[in-house]
């Protein structure tokens, strides 16, 4: 299988940040670690926390020559999206169960039209 | 290590508009940060953004009417794009027993210089349409707005170092050196780098700094808590504020609404450790859910805390620290210090290169303490 040069590749799909940008901030700041490349680019602060960009977070840094593990994420709060009413209500949004959240809620689009699943997941690996 | 004229010590948005000012004019100047790229990770990192210059106290509303009209040139100046949006902020009020001190403020502020207005819920109903019924009232400030404080800080670092700054990261200030009461050298890991002057912009870590040179001022550590949302469609363009209920609320360009308003975090100062608050998590998005009702189905996607330094009196502490010729501190900033920086950065440069502090920042010496009797 032919793999895709980094810098082809899409790291960060929430943010929309592309692997060149990536890899840029790297090479001209000298950055050691995800968080640090988080920080600077954004990768890594969308709905996904890095559930997704994280591992390629951590190929371009592999790749860029950082000696020392770049490291996971470190893990934001909530954890997974939780409504700002239900915060607010002071919901334990940690421990419940699988949740639904209409689309009509996220995106505004009229209801019915969709309904978007959030999975239960634990903190990026 | 090679010396240099001026040492600033801490390159968060404080520290990179000091040292670019300096290094614009000249001036042979060393930028240093404990922190690895992208410093400024303390405060800077947890800035809620804001660029306003309503509900300023005493001297600083001066302050911040010079650092908006720098802001509006600041993007072509530093050649970035830092986000700043000048889209009004509005401070609302529900109870019209606050009517009057609400307009107490906005004529003060107006014989201050500023273009602010008393504005009807309806009003402001008309610029944000989700805008709660419970508003009756509030100021609103057409010159306010905000910005990205990462962007920003980082533009300016990257400014001063066109200009010839020496940038240092994982290089902290430990210690201060002088002879006969003048400074000589700022004391790093590496060695002493010997200057002329230096000036402590180092936020939360000041403090320390201060009590290891025998100059302990009333500043203090304290981390707060900021929180954001997944990216909505754009429905609100001024920063909202609402009196006595902690909330700086702005939707940014990705389209997540930017929650602050010196919500706490749980933090421990000596190791500069920080974690979110859950309560703090909670009644911070109460308090959003009051003031835009329509947001409660809004999705918050993550909560940060960052750590900054507030003084005693919630105003920043600038000006020459006591026995020791040639260093100034710039600190205690208590959380409102972002929309400052510009001008802080030029009134510091042109203080030290004077020799004298500007009339600008001379209400802000640490001196006002000592009447009080508060310095050590």
């Amino acid at each position: 299988m032919e793999v895709e040069p980094l810098t082809d590749v899409v790291v960060c799909r929430c943010q929309g940040i592309g692997g060149a940008e990536v890899l840029e901030a790297v090479a001209t700041h000298g950055l050691a670690t995800c968080d640090q490349v988080k920080k600077l680019t954004g990768a890594g602060m969308g709905p996904c926390q890095g559930r997704v960009c994280g591992p390629l977070l951590r190929s371009a840094l592999l790749a860029a020559g950082v000696r020392e593990e770049p490291g996971p994420l470190r893990v934001r709060p909530p954890l997974r999206l939780v409504a700002m009413g239900l915060l607010a209500a002071g919901a334990e949004s940690l421990d419940q169960p699988r949740g639904t959240v209409s689309a009509k809620v996220l995106w505004g689009l009229s209801e019915g039209d969709a309904t978007l699943t959030l999975e239960p997941e634990g903190p990026s690996k | 290590m090679k010396p240099a004229d001026v040492v600033v010590a801490g390159a968060g948005i404080i520290g990179t508009a000091i040292a670019y000012q300096l290094a614009k004019a000249g001036v042979d100047v060393a930028l240093l940060d404990r922190g690895h790229p992208p410093a400024g990770a303390t405060a800077s990192g947890a800035s809620a953004g804001g660029v306003r210059q309503q509900n300023r106290w005493g001297p600083e509303l001066a302050l911040a009417l010079r650092a908006i009209a720098i802001w509006r040139e600041l993007e072509a100046e530093l050649q970035a794009d830092v986000r700043y949006r000048r889209e009004g902020m509005a401070i609302c009020i529900d109870d019209e027993m606050l009517l009057r001190s609400l307009q107490s403020r906005i004529d003060r502020e107006r014989a201050g210089g500023l273009d602010v207005r008393m504005a009807s819920g309806d009003d402001l109903r008309r610029r944000v349409p989700d805008l709660s019924p419970a508003i009756v009232a509030g100021s609103f400030c057409e010159s306010d707005g905000h910005a990205d404080p990462i962007r920003t800080t980082e533009a300016f670092a990257r400014a001063a170092g066109a200009h010839g700054a020496r940038i240092l990261h994982d290089t902290p200030v430990i210690d201060l050196l002088r002879a006969g009461g003048q400074v000589q050298a700022v004391l790093t890991p590496q060695g002493p780098l010997p200057c002329r002057a230096v000036v402590l912009a180092a936020g939360s870590w000041t403090p320390a700094l201060l009590d290891r040179i025998g100059a302990t001022l009333p500043i203090r550590p304290g981390c707060i808590q900021m929180q954001a949302t997944l990216p909505m469609p754009k429905r609100l363009l001024p920063v909202l504020g609402w009196v006595g209920h902690g909330i700086s609320l702005k939707q940014v360009d990705t389209g997540a609404y930017v929650i602050g308003g010196g919500w706490p975090g749980r933090g421990d100062p000596e190791r500069g450790q920080a974690d979110v608050l859950p309560g703090s998590m909670r009644k911070s998005a109460a308090v959003v859910v009051g003031l835009i009702p329509a947001l409660a189905g809004v999705p918050v996607t993550r909560a940060w805390v960052g750590w900054e330094s507030f003084s005693a009196d919630d105003l920043p502490v600038i000006g020459p620290i006591p026995g020791w010729d040639g260093a100034l501190v710039a600190a205690g900033f208590s959380g409102h210090g972002f929309a400052l920086a510009p001008a802080v950065g030029e009134q510091v440069a042109r203080s030290i290169i004077d020799g004298r502090m500007t009339d600008l920042l001379r209400p802000f010496g640490p001196e006002r303490f000592a009447a009080e009797g508060v310095s050590a």
